[in-house]
């Protein structure tokens, strides 16, 4: 169990609801994945079509703590906007901060969110900013009040996993006091346990499972996955060597002699 | 000449002034003096969960009956989608 803005939630994989088959498949990979949290956003509509309604009717169902996100903004204007309507319509102070710099990347404006963090911490919402792995804009996001920051592992919805894990274990080793979640561009089961055994806190991923062939089989796995990653970090893991180091002691083995003494093991 | 003034003036010839605004990013034409809650009721929302913003600018619930329409106001309204 563990705090994540003043909620208590067993797991650490947080699920994104978008690009799934349908709302069927959705809804049995959220269970698979025995997540806790969900995103969800906002989106114009003709609000006489009642099919959005049951969208919303069936996500409250599934018993999860929601974070709406402020996808398309492109400017801490429209993302202030964008969280107080989410804060009205799901009637919760979450808000996945997300200000767009670039179309081809997606990657945030970091000017803006910022802006848009402070502000929005001000008025009381508990802000999850999407933000790159600069240690920069990380140390900016704390000073503007967040205590959960989501650096990206890649671009959204690439795949590609932990493109700079070293800068991400700076982030950690930088800011143990802060909640950090993987957030954006993992692909495999495998970034998962990586990003966990980093120390980070969670991971939120989205493409990953509703791109898959079998979204609800690769939650549970991405469920596994973290559980690994986090147990293996709490573990503490043995440190990487640059020499070898046989798991089983030599001597006196059959054949061994003592010339055959590992110069940098003694054995 | 008031918007209140225009609309009896108005009434008294037969004719209703319109005003057009932008609903969702399409053309509407609403008459003068229209609130937020008269347009909303008038499209006959039948949705409880969205939200509204005049200008980028958020309105919240209470407020939409003491919120008059201008001429160009741009309005969206949004409601649950699915999202990463």
């Amino acid at each position: 169990m563990w705090n994540l803005a003043g909620k208590i939630v067993k797991s650490r994989l947080l699920l994104g609801t978008a690009q799934y088959p349908s709302l069927e498949i959705l809804i049995d990979a959220v269970h698979s994945s025995r997540t806790n949290v969900i995103t969800v956003s906002l989106r114009r509509e003709s609000i006489q079509n009642s099919a959005n309604n049951f969208f919303w009717e069936c996500i409250k169902k599934l018993n999860c703590h929601v974070l709406p996100n402020t996808a398309g903004c492109r400017t801490a204007r429209e993302a202030i906007t964008a969280a107080e309507m989410a804060r009205e319509i799901f009637e919760t102070s979450w808000i996945k901060l997300e200000v767009i710099g670039d179309e081809y990347t997606l990657q945030p404006d970091p000017f803006e969110l910022v802006n848009a963090a402070k502000q929005l911490v001000k008025m009381g919402f508990d802000v999850f900013p999407y933000c790159t792995e600069d240690l920069v804009l990380c140390q900016r996001l704390v000073e503007a009040g967040c205590d959960i920051l989501m650096p990206w592992a890649a671009p959204i919805g690439s795949g590609k996993g932990l493109i700079n894990p070293y800068a991400l274990e700076t982030l950690r080793k930088r800011l143990s006091d802060v909640t950090l979640i993987v957030d954006a561009g993992i692909g495999k089961p495998s970034h998962a346990v990586q990003a966990m055994e980093l120390g980070f806190d969670g991971v939120l991923l989205n493409s990953a499972v509703s791109l898959s062939i079998h979204p609800a089989q690769m939650a549970a796995a991405f469920a596994d996955a973290v559980n690994a990653g986090r147990l293996a970090y709490e573990a503490g893991m043995m440190e990487e060597r640059n020499f070898a180091q046989p798991s089983t002691p030599l001597i006196d083995t059959l054949f061994w002699r003592t010339s055959c003494v590992n110069p940098s093991s003694g054995q | 000449m008031d918007q209140k003034w225009k609309r009896q003036v108005s009434a008294i010839m037969g004719e209703e002034i319109m005003i057009n605004i932008k609903w969702n990013d399409k053309n509407l034409e609403v008459p003068t003096g229209s609130s937020l809650l008269d347009v909303l009721m008038q499209q006959e929302i039948k949705n409880q969960f969205y939200a509204v913003a005049v200008n980028q600018n958020f309105i919240s619930r209470a407020v939409y009956a003491a919120t008059i329409l201008k001429a160009g106001d741009v309005i969206d309204i949004v409601m649950p989608m699915q999202g990463g």
